[in-house]
C-alpha cells in the first residue's frame, strides 16, 4: 500500500526524512528543502563575496547537483552544510578561474602588533561589516564561520597555506568586532583626525 | 564581542522578497534537467533504432517507380471517361505518383543508411550524444 505525504506533514519533516523522500522520487519534499535552505544559502554565497545574480545562479546550481546528488549525502553532518559546502566549491571554483590574484595577494602572516591603526567605520549587522574586509579576508572568514570549514579544510579548499588563512581569519575577525562594536562618537572622531 | 557573538550574526540569514520566485526557478530547472536528458536518451535511441532498421530491411533491389505505368492509365482514362470521371483519374494518378516517389525516396534512404558513410556518421552522432549525456550527468564539484 502507497500513501502520499500532505504538504503539511512533508514541513514537518527533518532534513534528512525529507532528503529520503526525495530519494524516493516525491518531488515535493526537495521543493520543502529548497524551500527551507534557499535563504541561508543565498546569504552565505554573498557572504562570501558573490554578487546579487550570481550567487542566485550558484545557489541554484548548487541546488541542483544536491538534487543529483541526494544518495551522496550520508546525513553524518547537517544538510545544510553539505549545500555550503557544493556551494563554496561552486564559488571558489569560480574565482580561482577569474579573481587569480585574490588568492595571491597579502600572503603575510598575521602577529598581534599587526592590528589595524585605523578604525573601521560602524557597521549595523555583520552583512556591512564584512563590506569594509579585503576580498580574501571577507571569504576565509565566511567559510570558517558560516559554512563551519576548519582552518585546515579552507586551506585544502582555497590552495592557501594554513598559516595564511589563520592570519585571513584573525585579522577579520578583529576588524569585524571594530566594526560591530558600539564606539564612543567622541573617540572616532579623534580616531579619524588622528590619522 | 566575543568569536560567539561573530559566529551568532553569521548564523542570521537575509530575508529575499523573491524567495518563491527563486525556490520555483529551482524546481523548473531540475525538471528541464530530467526532461533534457530524457530527450537525449530518446534521440539517441531513436538513430540507433532506425540505423538498426536501415540494416534490417534489405530494399536495394526495389524497384517501385514506374513512370510507364502511370502514363498509360491517364491515357487510357482520357480516352475511355467523361471530365469528371479524368479529373479523379488525374487527381488518384497523382497521389498514386506521389506514393511510389515517397516510396523510391525511402528505398533511396535506406540504401544511404546501409552505406558505411552513414554508420560513421550515425555511430559518431550516437557516441557524441551518449557523452554529452555522461558530461551533463557528472557533476562538477561535490
Amino acid at each position: 500500500m502507497s500513501y502520499q505525504l500532505t504538504p503539511q506533514a512533508l514541513n514537518q519533516l527533518s532534513d534528512p526524512d525529507l532528503v529520503t523522500q526525495s530519494g524516493l522520487g516525491v518531488r515535493e519534499a526537495f521543493a520543502v528543502l529548497v524551500r527551507r535552505h534557499s535563504g541561508p544559502l543565498r546569504t552565505h554565497l554573498r557572504r562570501m563575496g558573490a554578487q546579487g545574480s550570481d550567487a542566485d545562479d550558484m545557489a541554484q546550481e548548487a541546488f541542483l547537483i544536491a538534487f543529483e546528488r541526494l544518495s551522496e549525502y550520508r546525513g553524518d553532518g547537517p544538510f545544510m552544510a553539505w549545500l555550503k559546502m557544493i556551494a563554496a566549491r561552486r564559488y571558489l571554483k569560480k574565482i580561482k578561474a577569474t579573481q587569480k590574484y585574490l588568492f595571491v595577494e597579502d600572503m603575510q602572516p598575521f602577529f598581534d602588533d599587526d592590528i589595524p591603526q585605523i578604525i573601521p567605520e560602524r557597521a549595523i549587522n555583520i552583512d556591512e561589516a564584512l563590506q569594509h574586509l579585503k576580498p580574501i579576508e571577507r571569504l576565509c572568514v565566511t567559510l570558517n564561520f558560516s559554512g563551519e570549514l576548519t582552518h585546515a579544510n579552507i586551506a585544502l579548499e582555497t590552495g592557501l597555506p594554513l598559516g595564511t588563512v589563520k592570519s585571513h581569519i584573525k585579522r577579520a575577525l578583529h576588524q569585524l568586532k571594530l566594526s560591530l562594536t558600539e564606539i564612543d562618537p567622541k573617540i572616532r572622531t579623534v580616531e579619524k583626525r588622528d590619522r | 564581542m566575543k568569536d560567539e557573538d561573530i559566529y551568532n550574526m553569521f548564523q542570521a540569514s537575509k530575508r529575499f522578497e523573491d524567495a518563491s520566485d527563486f525556490e520555483s526557478r529551482v524546481l523548473k530547472s531540475i525538471s528541464f534537467r530530467g526532461v533534457l536528458r530524457q530527450a537525449l536518451i530518446a534521440v539517441s535511441g531513436f538513430i540507433g533504432g532506425l540505423y538498426a532498421l536501415g540494416q534490417f530491411f534489405n530494399l536495394s533491389h526495389l524497384k517501385l517507380y514506374a513512370p510507364e505505368k502511370h502514363t498509360s492509365d491517364i491515357t487510357s482514362a482520357l480516352i475511355s471517361t467523361e471530365l469528371s470521371l479524368t479529373n479523379g483519374a488525374m487527381f488518384r494518378d497523382s497521389l498514386d505518383l506521389w506514393l511510389s516517389r515517397t516510396i523510391q525516396v525511402s528505398a533511396d534512404y535506406l540504401q544511404l543508411m546501409q552505406s558505411p558513410l552513414f554508420f560513421w556518421i550515425s555511430f559518431s552522432l550516437c557516441m557524441t550524444i551518449v557523452g554529452l549525456y555522461l558530461a551533463n550527468s557528472e557533476p562538477d564539484v561535490l
